[in-house]
């Protein structure tokens, strides 16, 4: 039991922090709020990232990975989650990054990889539809093969950032309709494809990470399949597996109760018991972000001891993803409590970014297996409870 | 980061657990709650011999040399067997003695303590753990008056745990007052060493339902020598505070075994138990009620053994001992109604094992410090 980290951890982790500190202000970065200008912040940085090997981080150097630890990933992707995620793609790096390399050909590997490390290409998750949510199987958009392609036809949900990424993973019906999850491939192309029509879905928060993707005939090289025909579901559930930590949630969390202990340091208290009684309650989410960190960085460690993490990651990503709620709750009490809400006020900045976080956090707690289907694996799977009748 | 445990660390596990199924098993810890009855005659040096209540002692006094991270699988393996009994204020009372330079050598006494063939008991609380931290000195009345001959105690403790089979009382008494110069109320406080057969002292037995013996103890003028003062005069708060952190880091391990046996009864239940032609368990409400217990135990003992662990290197920071009970006494308590709400009305019965653990942890909850109490230390800190 030991939780240091090494010298050399150490030193990567203060690397990565020192350069997202200089690289990250004065402009506060917002993973999602995502506008024409920091749009091309957001690529710029990405470029960055990929120029010092930190997208592929752990990645085979022959790929444009660094060929790092697993612990060494979990620490990149903790800071800059504390940072918002600047320039990390996740459709790419998290997703479709690990799924090419454990699953992908030679030729797929050399086509895509070196894109997604160097920051240069951007990914988007077609895997939702409009009947298939968290029943990933019910999927209903139809790949027809014709000779050596596939034509696509149907429509995905939930495809973040489908408006500006450049390519696209599918999860497609390629067997018959009753045949559920082993009837589905999973076929990579490019959104400017023939026939690809993308809509832009706007968040209540007032931003646009969520899209719509309607696949009218599109034409898709057998080339383009990873796995064979009929096998996606296992790519697909490696892609959601692989490298899921939780540990953005810790990041992020972090982040929030930073924030607000500047906040809260900064401020007049109108009375000793108005400060007392914020104390304690950050004090109590104090104790939990430390707790999500511990989390995560256990199942990293897991991972990395070849063990089965499918209980613990779930875990990890209910308490890290609702902790972040929790914390955001409280920010829309204290902040908006003491900020003037005038524009140009001292506060506002700050109080306009804990308001999209508490409305998109709501997005991290249902994406990437929502908490209640989360608890159905914690369940089954770490617990060994019966699988709930269907 | 390695969150393994050490060959030494696995069977010190698996050696507590088969010792304490064979000797403590459910219908032992049964007896002793429901009748406030005594532990099996011969176990307590039984748990001696094996060495685990010197575990986290150095070699030097006849302890195991571990760290505290072996003395909180041994707390563990005991919540979860329901073991009442001296363990905590053993630890915390002889690690006290080593670090505190105190007028005599307390080395033998420490020996003893870690061998068994002494018994100490830790006399902090005057009626229950304060909820905020800053209560914790001033909460403390037992006066401790210099004359030529050494300290007359005058005041009472309670609760203090086996107090009746102690050989010796680790107590807290206010020396100085406000007026007398010192600076803070903790700056008040000195630390003494009192036998326990020490004439004049009163034990009262208290009601308890948690298996553990309790007694008001009483000293009316009782007069003590100069050399059971532990520390220097007045200086007591700092080795107290110390104390009272490792108290929180085993009482919080104890929770967390007690946490994971009532998971392992409740799962069973939930697979065996069936409604609507289906096992229980089967159904998403029971499910998602277990994965939250689940979600629990596993930020403790995240918690807890991270607090173990930095006991030794950062003595001086707080925030782990404290995150670790905090959570965990929130913790025991979601964990434990959820594990009677489960079980039915079958829950709520002496009958049901759940109900032992349910009275058990109601105490562990509270001693050396619930979540209000660590909450509000780690607020002081929170906001700068």
């Amino acid at each position: 039991m030991n939780y240091e980290l090494t010298v050399e951890q150490e030193q990567f982790r203060q690397e990565v922090g020192e350069f997202l500190a200089a690289s990250c202000t004065p402009h506060e970065w917002d993973y999602w709020d995502l506008g024409p200008e920091e749009q091309l912040e957001h690529r710029a940085m990405a470029l960055k990232l990929g120029a010092k090997g930190w997208l592929g981080l752990s990645w085979p150097t022959q790929y444009g990975g660094l060929s790092r630890s697993r612990i060494e990933a979990v620490l990149l992707q903790e800071q800059l989650a504390y940072y918002g995620n600047p320039g990390v793609n996740r459709a790419a790096v998290s997703l479709i990054g690990p799924a090419l390399l454990n699953f992908g050909s030679e030729a797929q590997k050399a086509q895509h990889l070196p894109g997604i490390a160097s920051g240069r290409t951007f990914w988007s998750q077609g895997f939702s539809e409009p009947g298939a949510g968290s029943d990933l199987a019910a999927v209903s958009t139809r790949a027809v093969r014709e000779g050596s392609d596939y034509i696509i036809n149907g429509q995905k949900i939930w495809t973040s950032f489908a408006n500006k990424a450049e390519w696209i993973f599918v999860l497609a019906r390629t067997g018959d309709t009753a045949s559920r999850h082993k009837g589905l491939s999973y076929l990579l192309t490019p959104l400017d494809a023939p026939g690809i029509r993308v809509r832009p879905i706007r968040h209540m928060a007032g931003f646009q990470p969520f899209c719509e993707v309607f696949f009218d005939d599109v034409r898709v090289p057998e080339a383009q399949r990873l796995g064979a025909e009929n096998a996606g579901w296992a790519v697909a559930m490696g892609t959601l597996s692989d490298e899921r930590s939780g540990v953005e949630y810790s990041g992020a969390s972090r982040r929030i109760l930073h924030d607000l202990q500047a906040y809260c340091a900064a401020i007049r208290w109108r009375s000793q018991r108005e400060h007392d009684g914020v104390a304690n309650r950050l004090a109590r989410l104090a104790v939990e972000v430390e707790a999500a960190r511990l989390m995560a960085y256990r199942v990293t460690w897991m991972q990395a001891a070849g063990e089965d993490v499918s209980g613990h990651a779930a875990m990890s990503k209910v308490f890290g993803s609702e902790l972040m709620g929790r914390l955001a709750a409280v920010a829309m009490q204290l902040v908006s409590s003491h900020a003037p809400l005038a524009p140009a006020g001292r506060w506002a900045s700050l109080e306009a970014r804990l308001r999209r976080e508490y409305m998109a956090v709501l997005g991290r707690i249902t994406a990437a297996g929502s908490s209640e289907i989360m608890r159905n694996i914690i369940a089954t799977r770490g617990l060994r409870l019966p699988a709930s009748p269907r | 980061m390695d969150f393994s445990e050490t060959l030494e660390q696995r069977l010190l596990r698996d050696n507590c657990r088969t010792f304490f199924m064979r000797r403590y098993p459910a219908a032992e810890a049964r007896r002793v709650q429901l009748a406030n009855d005594a532990l099996p005659s011969g176990l307590w040096d039984e748990v001696a011999a094996l060495g685990w209540l010197g575990c986290a002692l150095p070699e030097a006094v006849g302890g195991g040399d571990c760290t505290l991270v072996e003395a909180v699988i041994v707390a563990e393996e005991m919540g979860r067997a329901l073991l009442p009994g001296a363990f905590i204020d053993t630890v915390v009372g002889a690690k006290l003695l080593l670090e505190a330079a105190a007028p005599l050598d307390r080395t033998s006494l420490i020996a003893d303590l870690a061998a068994g063939a002494a018994t100490i008991a830790m006399a902090i609380e005057e009626g229950q753990w304060p909820l905020a931290a800053e209560d914790i000195a001033t909460s403390i009345g037992l006066r401790a008056i210099r004359t030529g001959e050494g300290f007359v105690l005058d005041g009472s403790k309670s609760p203090v745990l086996h107090a009746d089979k102690a050989d010796w009382l680790l107590l807290a008494a206010r020396t100085a007052s406000a007026d007398a110069g010192a600076a803070t109320v903790s700056g008040e406080i000195s630390l003494f060493l009192v036998a326990g057969d020490t004439p004049g002292i009163r034990h009262e037995a208290l009601p308890s339902d948690s298996g553990e013996k309790a007694f008001a103890v009483t000293f009316p003028g009782i007069t003590i020598p100069a050399d059971a003062l532990i520390g220097e005069l007045h200086q007591g708060w700092p080795l107290l505070a110390r104390a009272a952190q490792r108290g929180a880091i085993l009482s919080a391990a104890m929770l967390l075994g007690a946490c994971e046996r009532v998971l392992e009864i409740t799962l069973e239940h939930a697979r065996n138990r069936k409604q609507f032609g289906k096992p229980i368990g089967s159904l998403q409400a029971i499910q998602h009620r277990c994965a939250d217990m689940a979600i629990d135990i596993a930020v403790a003992r995240d918690l807890t053994y991270k607090a173990a662990w930095s006991d030794a290197r950062t003595p001086d920071d707080r925030f782990d001992a404290s995150a670790a009970k905090c959570w965990s006494s929130d913790a025991a308590e979601r964990v434990l109604n959820s594990a009677v709400r489960i079980h039915g009305a079958m829950g709520l019965t002496d009958e049901c094992d759940v109900s032992l653990y349910f009275r058990h942890c109601l105490a562990l909850r509270r001693s050396w410090g619930g979540a209000d109490l660590h909450a509000d230390a780690l607020a002081a800190a929170v906001i700068r």
